[in-house]
Formats: structure tokens, C-alpha cells, sequence
């Protein structure tokens, strides 16, 4: 029973670790091409609503739920005559199946039936449509011309499994589980191994809803648990006594993200919430502002009854929720007024809590949902200006938030005062080299903020680079995907909202990332889904569910209806008249 | 929702960003990785500034320096560590150049695609350039007088040796006073640069050979004296009528002297610098000392000495090793390093040298060794060497002797520098002769 002494069982031990450091990598590698390929592959079949007839014999189809009719070659039905406004009028569905249109303030004005139209009005297939003279016929595709389409579109989870890549992601987070057991020998801390079981378990658990709603889009949860589990890698190490905290909070965070995506799935509905959401938003942050005590610099944590979280974070989803707008209102100045006042208040109380990095993320965050609103770079570029000159002033005041910049880019020539952290990060990254050093055998989740600021180093310093840059691979994929299903989505509020999470995401990894390791000034934001933390990690999953709801391939997002019973009433509806 | 879809691609723009600063992050790391670990506050790799695992051995394999449970040890003889203390590094890390510090990545075992990870923690090996052998007979042969030995291979530019004295036992230092002069901490090889004297003329005699029509067959005059700009170079005696060969043979200070003076200061720098005497030499990123030629006035008494390395000339022992290879590559310039290479072919060679004159000056600095200092003083060894004493003030001499094998199975070439020795070949000449039978051996 020689094997059975401590030396050979520590032997033992790290030959786990030699042979599951290049299966980790591997794993990842395979789970997040499959994912990419899924998601990004296949073409987006354009979706036919209805159309519109023109006097000349034309016809221009509607290829979404939102559309705008105009002289400008932007618009999605061009009217190329001169008494047309350049942006006339919107022509918009409702997952009901029910149009309306509404004129956007044009010089002519329009017509329904022959009479000119003030605010939203309804219209049915075959009714005449007049647009500043010019007399149209308005069609809309039948229930049985959609259900045609329908079968077009692509359909994730045919040439991909799901349940395949699902088992891939259990065997990865269950060898992470093996090697931080195998890492920390006797001094094991039982909650570790428990975790990464539990971890696997809500994994199915989230897999096995979504197949019984009947959807099989399941790549982008597939790419959040990956850095989910890479996360409790690091929690693992870093502070195996929290794992417990960390569980409920993600158990936390996908009630949110399911309960956001059901609640998206009506569009009316999730238009409601824009006003309480942007109160909720600034409440939180004066609460925030006036009541938080300063941990570590920025002002930016609440403590109620013993916990402690970040408004900060809750806040990003209230800015996607008042941020997005349908299309119908993205052309009346008042509401992006309004919407830059929300967005300068944001800003403005987070710099006052010496919130940076976050007021960064909210900022560029702002820039994306103004570009997508207006579409003029002016308005974007002046208040980019105005907001960076308030942003260079509250700097200068603040002489430590120079200091950093001072540091930025020589991290080097002062490792032991301004770039303790970055150096610190590149050293430990270094030791890991592609493959890691195994889980829970690095050194740098000992130094301060590690687990958050750091946490790329901690990554790749225990798992390698290749995973730290899949982790960044996976954020980017979800970005890719948020801006392809943003070209389809059926209303540019699901578009904004995807567009604007994915910014939220990768600004802030962006920032944590390249901060950490000198080539952006370093600013203390989280990595989204990795960093160690219960309020990021739920407001992230929060954010998600935009994602979720932006993807329009056919049953894929239990947060789109798949419209079944809707459709039988309507089309019976048609038959009706149709007799 | 044209104009949505169209205006969402710049989230793209973001992405984009992304993107590139992954790229540029991974194109730093190949580059400064290995720094990166050796950096002493990486827990990873020290604990509490001292190494955790690792070991240095000599090109033979034997262990000059281990690391076991996180302490660091030496060899356990008495003259290895002494002889090697400054290519290795003492603990205290006074001594920065060593290799302890400079090459702590390869120690720790680095590289870019395991980072510093090893099964048992057992961390790796650095298998150094040096031969022990050679650097303890340096040590012994220098035999507690202050100077130099540095040899390398001027094929592969690995440096076999580069001791340096004073010394003491890394395992027992002695207390060194902050304001010690002594220069203890210095390797001498690399980092002292010195007044060349006559090894110089190998420089004065290339540019000559370069630059003045038919030297080679002009007949040549020493009186003993050489009237120049208002001074007199000095010859230990009259050298009478002889051609270029027997000047250097003779190491005639007066037909050098003039030589330097019809060839001007310019050119003889220029000369200098060609073969790397001047800059600082970089070794695996380590730097060793800048030698010197300050350019004398035309016609001077100084440009006359400047020729035959007095007046203001500075040369690193290291440097000095370096050229006499290039003379017996054929003069090509290798690369010098302190690692051991591979059996690979194709150095980094860079032509320093025509391969003419390195072919004039081989068998000048032959025809020098058989008759000025008895090829039966080098028994065994195709030596082509140069000596030099040279005038340090107060009447003493640093003891020159560089030079190099002509022997394709050892391909070496060597400087030794004794600090105020006395004259060249009798005091540095047996040195040199030590060395190099241990290095054939
Ligand atoms: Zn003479």
C-alpha cells in the first residue's frame, strides 16, 4: 500500500492537474466553436409581413415589424416622390398580427381611408394609405403566408446539439471541480467540490425549462455558464468561503434573466416600464450617492442587512430599459432629450461616487444608444463633448484618478506604487502560459481586488491564456450575435436593448481586461460573468435576457412568442372574412 | 428598421477594438513573458524575492546552482562558487548581472507555451554556456591578483568563461563596506573596461592594412624613439629596419605610433567601433561596459599613443575576446551568449571584419606567437595571440594577453587582463596558457 503515503498521493494529485490542464483548454475550445458556429451561421432568411402596393404597379415589401416610409433611401419603403417627406410615417405590426400607422411629423401629411390621421392609427389589409398624395394599397401577409415563412427560417439545434454541447460544458466545469479538489489536498474546503456539482445541476436544471417551453436556442446561456464556471474557478480559489454567497446569486441572477425575458416577450408591455425604470435607475443611484459608505476608493457599494451589493449594477439594466425606444418614437426629439438627461444624471452620480470605470461603461453604453436612435453623429458628438469636458473636470478635482493615467502605459517603471495591480496581473498571467498552472494553484488571487479587478490575470495564471481569451471570445460572440439578431429583430427596441446590453458587456470587459494589464488605464470594472461578485454576476444575467429577446430565429428564445395560439385565432379570423 | 439594423454595426466598432487589443496583448506576451515571471514580486515564481525552484548547470551538466523547498544553494566546492560568483550572482543580489537574476525566467523553467509550470514544482534548468573547469583554472591562475579571463567560442558565441577577481565565497560573504573601492560586485570581465596598450595595435594594424597602399612591403624604421607633435613615442629599445610583420611581433611602439599618425584619429576609431570595442555589448539582454577612443588632433603626440592603446583607450576584456574571434572566424562577428546552444547551424554572424585582412593578421599574430612567445609555451595549442602592457601611471602596467585558437575543434578565443601585473606575455601569457589547456582538455 506504498501509493497510498502522502508524497505519492501529492504526486498523484498533480498529475491530475498535468493531464486536465490541456483538457480544460480543450473543452472550452470545442464548447465555444460549437456555440459560435450555431449562432452565427446560417443566413437570416428576410421575413415578409405584408407589403405595399403602388400606384405605379410596384410594390415594396415590409420585411419587419417596424417600418419606416419615406423619400430618404434609408427608409424600408421608399417613396421616391417629392411631396414625401424624407422620414414620413411608420408602418408597425404587433406580435398580434395587427398594423397601424403613424404619421412622423411630415409636411404633407397621411391618409388612411381618406382621411388625414393624428397619432397611431389602425389599418387592415387592403386598406389605401396616403402618404403626402401619393396613394398606396397597404397588404399584410396572411396566417398562412407566415407559417410558410416560418418554416424558412433558420432553426437553431439541427446541425448543432444542444444536449451535446451541454455535455461537453458538464465535463468541463466537473474536471475545473477535480482540479481545485486535486489543488487543495487536505486543506479541501468542501463547499468547492459542491459547488461545481451544484453549478452543473442549474445548468440542466435552466436546459431542461428551456426544452420544455419547446425552444432550442441554447448557445448563449451555453456561453454565459462557461464563464460562469470559470467565475467559480476563481471564487473557488479566492474565497472558498463565499462560494455559498455566490451560489444564490446566480441562482438569483438567472430568476432575473428569466423573469426579464418572459417579461420582454411583450412588447407593449416591456414598453411600460421605460418611466419607472429610469426612476428606479436614478433612485438607486442617489440612495447609492447619498447613503453608501466608500469601500476601497469608489463609492459604490449599499449594505442592507448584512449584504452588500452595487446599485450600480441594477442600474445598467434601468439604462437599457430607458435607453431602447420603438421605432415609432425614435424620431421625436423629446424622447431622446429626455433620454440624454437620464444618461447625464447616470453618469454624473457615478463620478461623484468615484465610480469610474462604471460611469465609462454607462457612457460608451449612452454613445451606442444615441447613435442608434439618431443616427446623427452630431447630437452623438456634441454630447460626447459635453459630457467629456464635465468628465475632465470632475478628474482634475480628483487627483487620484490622475494618478492613474499617469501610470497608464508604465506600469513597469513603477511596479511597487501605481501599477502594483497591472504588474502583478502580467507576472502571474506570464506563469501560466497557454495552458495555466491548474485551478487553485496560482498565487496571484492573493493580491487585493484579484478576484475582480484582476481577474484575467487569476485566469490565465491558473487555466491558461487560451481560456483567457476565450472567455473574451465567448463575450464577443455574443456580441456578434446580439448585432446580427439586431438586424432582424421585429422591433428597434429589442434592437437597441440587445445592442446596448452587448456594449454594457463588452465595454466592461474591455476595460477589466486590457486595464489589468497596462494597455487601457486601469479603472476596476468587473468582468462580466467571470468576476468574482453576486451583484455583477445577476445584473449580467439581466442582461442577457435583452439578448435573448433580440433572437427572432424560429423557436429559438423562450423570450419571443412563438405565437401558436394567436395565430389560430387569427387566422380563423381571416377565413371569416375572407367568406 | 433599415437604419437600426444598419446603425447597430457599431457595436462592430467596439468588437473591432477588442479584437486588436487581444492581438496586441498576445503579441507582448510572446515578447516580454519571460520578464514578466522573472519579475521578483511574482509569487508564482519567488517567495520573498528568492527563487522557488530551479537550477543552473555548466555546459557539462554540473550544478553550479539549485533551488530545493525554496532555498537556493551553490556548488558545494569552495572554488567553484568563488570562481563563479559573478556569472552566477551572490544571494544579497549585489551583484546584478548574475545569472540568478538576469536569467530567473529560463532558471524558473519559463517559456511561452507552458509558462513556468512543472509537475512537481521542480521548476527547470538553465544549462549555461559555461564550462566550471575552465572558470576555476581562470580563478586559480589568477591566483588572488585583481583582473579578468574571458573566453568564448567564436563559432557559437557561447562564453566558456568569464571570471573575475576579486571574489569571495557566495556562502560566506565577507562584510563589504558600503563605500568599498574595491569593485568586488563588478564582473571585470564584462563590466571593466581597461587601457588596452599594444593588444590595441591588432586595431591600428587592420585599419593600416585597409587603408595605406602596400604596407605589407614597406620597409619599416625604429630608432628607438619617435619625434611626434612635439613629444616622443618610446620603444624599450631600437627595433631597427624590419616590415609590418616583425612591427608587431617587436609590438614597436614607434612605427605604430606613426602609423596611427598616417592613418588619423578618425579612421582608427572608425576601426574601433567596426569591431564592436566601443559599444556596449549586449549578452542575452545583459550589458557590459563601453570601451573608449577619444579622437587625438592631426599630427598629435596623443594620436600616436591612442594607436598603440594608451592615451584615453578603454577596452572591455569581453570586447577584446570577442574581436580575436572575428580575426579567427575569418572575420565574421558572432553573437555572444551565455546559454548553451543547440547543435543548430547557421550563427548570427555579422561581418565585421574582410576576410582578407583577418587572413593577413592570422598569420601576422602566428608568426608573432613562434617568435616573440615560443610556441613551447603553449604546448598543444594552435595559438595566434596578441600581449600588452599597458602604462597605467604610477609606474605600473595592466598585463595583457588576448588572442585565440586556430583549431577547428576549438574554435576559442580568450582576453586576459591582470590589473597592474606587469608585462604582458611573462605575467598574463602563462595565465592564458592555463585556460586554454583546460578549455582543449
Ligand atoms: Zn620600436
Amino acid at each position: 500500500m506504498e501509493f497510498l503515503n502522502g508524497l505519492s498521493l501529492a504526486g498523484a494529485l498533480n498529475e491530475i492537474t498535468a493531464v486536465t490542464r490541456y483538457v480544460l483548454p480543450a473543452l472550452a475550445l470545442i464548447i465555444v466553436i460549437r456555440c459560435a458556429v450555431s449562432m452565427l451561421s446560417g443566413r437570416r432568411e428576410d421575413e415578409v409581413w405584408g407589403y405595399i402596393a403602388l400606384p405605379n404597379g410596384g410594390r415594396w415589401e415590409l420585411l419587419n415589424w417596424e417600418n419606416i416610409v419615406g423619400r430618404a433611401k434609408s427608409s424600408d419603403v421608399v417613396l421616391n416622390f417629392k411631396s414625401v417627406s424624407r422620414t414620413h410615417a411608420a408602418l408597425t405590426r404587433d406580435d398580434m398580427g395587427r398594423w397601424s400607422v403613424m404619421d412622423l411629423g411630415s409636411k404633407t401629411g397621411t391618409k388612411v381611408r381618406e382621411r388625414e390621421i393624428e397619432g397611431p392609427t389602425a389599418i387592415r389589409s387592403g386598406d389605401s394609405v396616403e402618404f403626402g398624395g401619393v396613394s398606396c394599397t397597404f397588404v399584410a401577409s396572411t396566417v398562412r403566408e407566415e407559417k410558410d415563412m416560418a418554416k424558412l427560417r433558420a432553426r437553431p439545434g439541427l446541425r448543432i446539439r444542444p444536449s451535446a454541447t451541454m455535455l461537453l460544458l458538464t465535463l468541463f466545469t466537473l474536471t475545473l471541480g477535480v482540479q481545485h479538489t486535486a489543488a487543495a489536498g487536505e486543506e479541501l474546503n468542501v463547499m468547492v467540490p459542491v459547488t461545481f456539482l451544484t453549478v452543473t445541476a442549474v445548468f440542466w436544471g435552466c436546459y431542461l425549462i428551456t426544452r420544455a417551453l419547446n425552444r432550442s436556442g441554447f448557445e448563449l446561456e451555453i456561453l454565459a455558464f462557461l464563464l460562469v464556471s470559470v467565475g467559480f474557478s476563481v471564487c473557488a480559489v479566492s474565497a472558498p468561503e463565499d462560494l455559498f454567497k455566490e451560489l444564490l446569486c446566480f441562482a438569483a441572477g438567472l430568476a432575473l434573466y428569466f423573469i426579464i425575458g418572459w417579461y420582454l416577450r411583450d412588447l407593449k408591455r416591456a414598453k411600460l416600464m421605460r418611466g419607472p425604470m429610469a426612476v428606479a435607475g436614478i433612485g438607486l443611484l442617489l440612495v447609492n450617492l447619498l447613503t453608501a459608505k466608500s469601500i476601497f476608493g469608489a463609492k459604490n457599494w449599499l449594505s442592507i442587512a448584512g449584504i452588500s451589493f452595487q446599485p450600480s449594477e441594477f442600474v445598467k439594466i434601468c439604462f437599457i430599459f430607458t435607453g431602447a425606444a420603438t421605432l415609432d418614437r425614435l424620431f421625436m426629439r423629446r424622447n431622446l432629450i429626455a433620454f440624454v438627461g437620464f444618461a447625464a444624471a447616470s453618469v454624473g452620480c457615478l463620478a461623484a461616487m468615484s465610480d469610474f470605470g462604471t460611469a465609462a461603461v454607462f457612457f460608451v453604453t449612452y454613445i451606442v444608444i444615441a447613435f442608434m436612435r439618431s443616427g446623427s453623429f452630431a447630437t452623438v458628438f456634441l454630447s460626447v463633448a459635453g459630457t467629456g469636458l464635465g468628465a475632465f473636470i470632475v478628474m482634475t478635482a480628483r487627483p487620484y484618478v490622475m494618478k492613474r493615467f499617469a501610470t497608464w502605459g508604465h506600469a513597469w517603471d513603477a511596479p511597487q506604487a501605481g501599477g502594483f495591480q497591472q504588474t502583478r496581473t502580467m507576472a502571474g498571467a506570464a506563469s501560466g502560459g497557454l495552458f495555466g498552472l491548474g485551478g487553485g494553484r496560482g498565487w496571484l488571487h492573493r493580491v487585493f481586488a484579484a478576484d475582480t479587478d484582476m481577474v484575467f490575470g487569476v485566469v490565465c495564471e491558473e487555466l491558461g491564456l487560451i481560456m483567457g481569451i476565450l472567455t473574451v471570445a465567448a463575450i464577443l460572440i455574443i456580441a456578434v450575435f446580439a448585432v446580427r439578431s439586431a438586424g432582424s429583430a421585429r422591433s428597434s427596441f429589442y434592437a437597441i436593448a440587445a445592442s446596448a446590453s452587448v456594449t454594457v458587456m463588452l465595454t466592461q470587459m474591455i476595460l477589466n481586461v486590457f486595464g489589468s494589464l497596462d494597455i487601457l488605464p486601469f479603472t476596476g470594472v468587473t468582468f462580466p460573468l467571470v468576476s468574482r461578485g453576486g451583484s455583477s454576476l445577476m445584473a449580467t444575467l439581466g442582461l442577457l435576457a435583452f439578448v435573448k429577446a433580440a433572437d427572432t430565429r424560429q423557436n429559438a428564445s423562450f423570450a419571443i412568442r412563438s405565437g401558436r395560439k394567436r395565430e389560430r385565432r387569427r387566422g380563423k379570423r381571416e377565413e371569416a372574412e375572407e367568406e | 428598421m433599415k437604419r437600426v439594423r444598419t446603425r447597430a454595426t457599431a457595436v462592430a466598432l467596439i468588437i473591432a477594438v477588442a479584437v486588436g487589443l487581444t492581438g496586441f496583448y498576445v503579441a507582448r506576451y510572446a515578447l516580454h513573458g519571460g520578464e514578466w515571471v522573472a519579475f521578483t514580486s511574482n509569487g508564482d515564481a519567488y517567495t520573498a524575492g528568492k527563487l522557488k525552484a530551479g537550477r543552473i548547470v555548466d555546459r557539462n551538466g554540473e550544478t553550479l546552482y539549485s533551488v530545493t523547498e525554496g532555498r537556493g544553494s551553490y556548488s558545494e566546492d569552495k572554488l567553484t562558487r568563488t570562481a563563479l560568483l559573478h556569472s552566477l550572482g551572490d544571494r544579497a543580489g549585489n551583484i546584478g548581472t548574475g545569472a540568478i537574476y538576469k536569467y530567473a525566467d529560463r532558471i524558473l523553467g519559463y517559456d511561452p507555451v507552458n509558462g513556468i509550470y512543472s509537475l512537481n514544482g521542480e521548476g527547470g534548468t538553465l544549462e549555461m554556456s559555461l564550462d566550471a573547469d575552465v572558470c576555476r583554472e581562470a580563478y586559480s591562475a589568477l591566483d588572488g591578483r585583481s583582473g579578468a579571463v574571458a573566453v568564448i567560442n567564436y563559432v557559437t558565441g557561447e562564453v566558456l568563461c568569464a571570471v573575475s577577481t576579486p571574489s569571495f565565497d557566495p556562502e560566506d560573504p565577507p562584510e563589504i563596506a558600503p563605500d568599498d573601492t574595491s569593485g568586488v560586485y563588478m564582473n571585470r570581465a564584462l563590466s571593466a573596461a581597461y587601457t588596452p596598450g599594444s593588444v590595441f595595435k591588432v586595431v591600428t594594424l587592420a585599419a593600416a592594412l585597409e587603408n595605406i597602399e602596400d604596407i605589407e612591403n614597406r620597409e619599416l624604421h625604429c630608432d628607438g624613439t619617435y619625434d611626434v607633435g612635439g613629444g616622443q613615442v618610446t620603444c624599450p629599445k631600437a627595433h631597427g629596419d624590419m616590415k609590418i610583420e616583425d612591427a608587431l611581433a617587436n609590438s614597436c611602439n614607434c612605427v605604430f605610433g606613426a602609423l596611427a599618425v598616417e592613418l588619423g584619429g578618425e579612421t582608427i576609431a572608425k576601426y574601433a567601433e567596426k569591431y564592436g570595442l566601443l559599444e556596449r555589448m549586449e549578452i542575452d539582454g545583459i550589458l557590459s561596459a563601453a570601451g573608449k577612443f577619444d579622437i587625438a588632433a592631426e599630427g598629435s603626440l596623443n594620436l600616436a599613443w591612442s594607436g598603440v592603446g594608451q592615451y584615453n583607450d578603454l577596452v572591455t576584456p569581453i570586447a577584446m575576446a570577442r574581436l580575436m574571434g572575428t580575426i579567427g572566424n575569418s572575420g565574421r562577428e558572432v553573437k555572444l551568449t551565455q546559454i548553451k546552444s543547440g547543435p543548430e547551424l547557421g550563427r548570427d554572424y555579422e561581418r565585421a571584419m574582410m576576410a582578407s585582412t583577418a587572413g593577413k593578421i592570422d598569420k601576422m599574430l602566428d608568426y608573432c606567437v613562434a617568435h616573440t612567445y615560443g610556441d613551447e609555451n603553449f604546448p598543444g595549442l594552435e595559438l595566434r595571440a596578441k600581449s600588452g602592457t599597458a602604462q597605467v601611471g604610477d609606474g605600473k602596467s595592466n598585463a595583457w594577453f588576448a588572442g585565440y585558437l586556430a583549431d577547428p575543434e576549438h574554435p576559442y578565443a580568450f582576453a586576459v587582463c591582470i590589473e597592474k601585473g606587469g608585462g604582458g606575455a611573462a605575467v598574463a601569457g602563462p595565465v592564458a596558457n592555463r585556460v586554454l589547456q583546460a578549455a582543449v582538455k
